[in-house]
């Protein structure tokens, strides 16, 4: 994984080198369009908690020790925040992550309102309006991380195991999660330790690969430097978020 | 150790919870800080009361507004909120595994993807990227309330929630037969901004 360093390269190396660097040299390092006209006025909303991709994750695995040590310091009144964000948002993040009831992302983040832009699917993986809305976070809002966030026990990548070993079908819709979590839970069937561990590291690690691969925007940004990608995992029992660095 | 017990049997009592939960947040007097002893728990499993399909606009987090702790509130997001194949196989295994017994689509007021496809319907602005594809999936609501009196944003934000709370049942039939047997109830709502309040239609 190559290494990415801010514009002004104030970061160390060992700091930034989890960030998921996906310059894959195409395209301008500049992000265009219509919706750059409507790029987050600084008059409008909250002014934005970070201003790099480093930053950024440091802020999350504060917010993440907070919750885990059960001294939250972010979910209180936000009634003297809210005509802030009657004008506008600025969230410093973008975090795909699972629909399961136990990862509220902003809950164990301990991050208020207007911080994280989220995305949300039954198995953390990116569909194309998925990768639209992530898009529009990076593009028109200028958040500066994207954060693809697995976690302990997921049921959606249980039942692609389920799948892999033995044929197991979902009914209805249900499937079609199955079938975009198989390559994870296949990649890891023949790797040392848990099956169902390693096929959600994998898919966690698979969706990272993804976000920039099938979006010229997202590989622009990482390029120009506005933005890392990275993977994590969040661990239900002791509330601790892995980040793969 | 098994999973908790869902905190509402019904789907009455569910939209009773979010609404009480939801007058907390407005109030400034949100319960939930700590959560320490009910992480072992969880750890055994879920059993949410309520799926929201919501938009991923920062301003809205879900738990937040409804003042729901871990475990409570299976949620979807996309900007836009609206339902797609993928969010319906999420809502799906919530009812058919799960057994959640709302769903909740919501809406809110200024909504960034809304806004954009009213600017796509009144002089033809093409977002980049995949950005367009929510245009394409909310334009049907922002087309139908064109010609309505009022603000066209607004309306076109109320109309999209309702066209996806009809989508649930018309595209899934899990969750229409759910519906049908009177398990599960479906309704929308729209939160605003400024004050924080939900508005259940």
């Amino acid at each position: 994984m190559s290494q990415i360093s801010d514009t002004e390269g104030r970061f160390r190396s060992d700091r930034a080198s989890f960030l998921k660097f996906a310059g894959l040299g195409l395209g301008a390092a500049a992000i265009s369009g219509p919706l750059e006209a409507r790029a987050a006025d600084p008059a409008a909303g909250p002014p934005r908690k970070v201003a790099t991709p480093a930053e950024a994750l440091a802020e999350l695995k504060n917010g993440d020790a907070r919750f885990a040590a059960g001294s939250p310091a972010n979910c209180g009144s936000q009634t003297s925040r809210m005509a802030q964000l009657g004008a506008g948002q600025n969230p410093f993040v973008v975090i795909l992550g699972c629909s399961d009831s136990r990862v509220p992302n902003d809950t164990i983040f301990d991050q208020r309102p207007g911080n994280i832009f989220g995305v949300r699917v039954a198995g953390n993986y990116v569909t194309n309006d998925g990768l639209g809305s992530i898009e529009y976070g990076v593009a028109a809002l200028k958040s500066v991380l994207v954060v693809v966030l697995g976690h302990e026990g997921c049921g959606a990548v249980k039942a692609a195991i389920a799948h892999v070993k033995d044929g197991t079908t979902q009914p209805g819709h249900i499937e079609d999660v199955v079938a975009a979590i198989v390559p994870a839970a296949k990649t890891a069937k023949n790797q040392s330790g848990d099956w169902l561990d390693n096929a959600i590291a994998e898919n966690v690690r698979m969706n990272v690969s993804a976000l920039s691969l099938r979006s010229n925007i997202l590989r622009d940004a990482v390029k120009s430097g506005q933005i890392g990608i990275v993977g994590g995992v969040y661990n239900i029992t002791n509330a601790t978020v892995k980040f793969f660095e | 150790m098994s999973a908790p017990p869902p905190a509402a049997q019904t789907a009455l009592h569910s939209l009773q919870l979010l609404k009480e939960g939801n007058a907390r947040f407005v109030a400034g007097e949100s319960h939930f800080g700590s959560l320490t002893a009910r992480r072992t728990e969880l750890t055994a499993g879920q059993s949410p009361f309520a799926i929201v399909l919501g938009c991923s606009d920062s301003r809205v987090p879900i738990e937040t507004v409804f003042d729901q702790p871990p475990g409570h509130l299976f949620v979807v997001r996309l900007a836009g909120n609206f339902v797609d194949d993928n969010g319906l196989a999420s809502i799906e295994y919530s009812i058919a595994v799960l057994g959640s017994t709302l769903i909740l689509v919501l809406g809110h007021s200024s909504c960034g993807a809304v806004d954009a496809t009213v600017r796509f319907l009144r002089d033809g602005t093409v977002q980049p990227g995949h950005i367009q594809k929510l245009v394409t999936a909310i334009e049907p609501a922002a087309a139908a309330v064109k010609d309505q009196p009022g603000d066209w944003v607004a309306n076109a934000v109320e109309e999209n929630v309702r066209l996806n709370v009809a989508a649930m049942t018309a595209g899934s039939r899990i969750i229409a037969d759910a519906v049908q047997s009177g398990v599960v109830r479906v309704i929308g709502a729209v939160y605003d901004l400024r004050g924080g309040k939900v508005s259940f239609h």
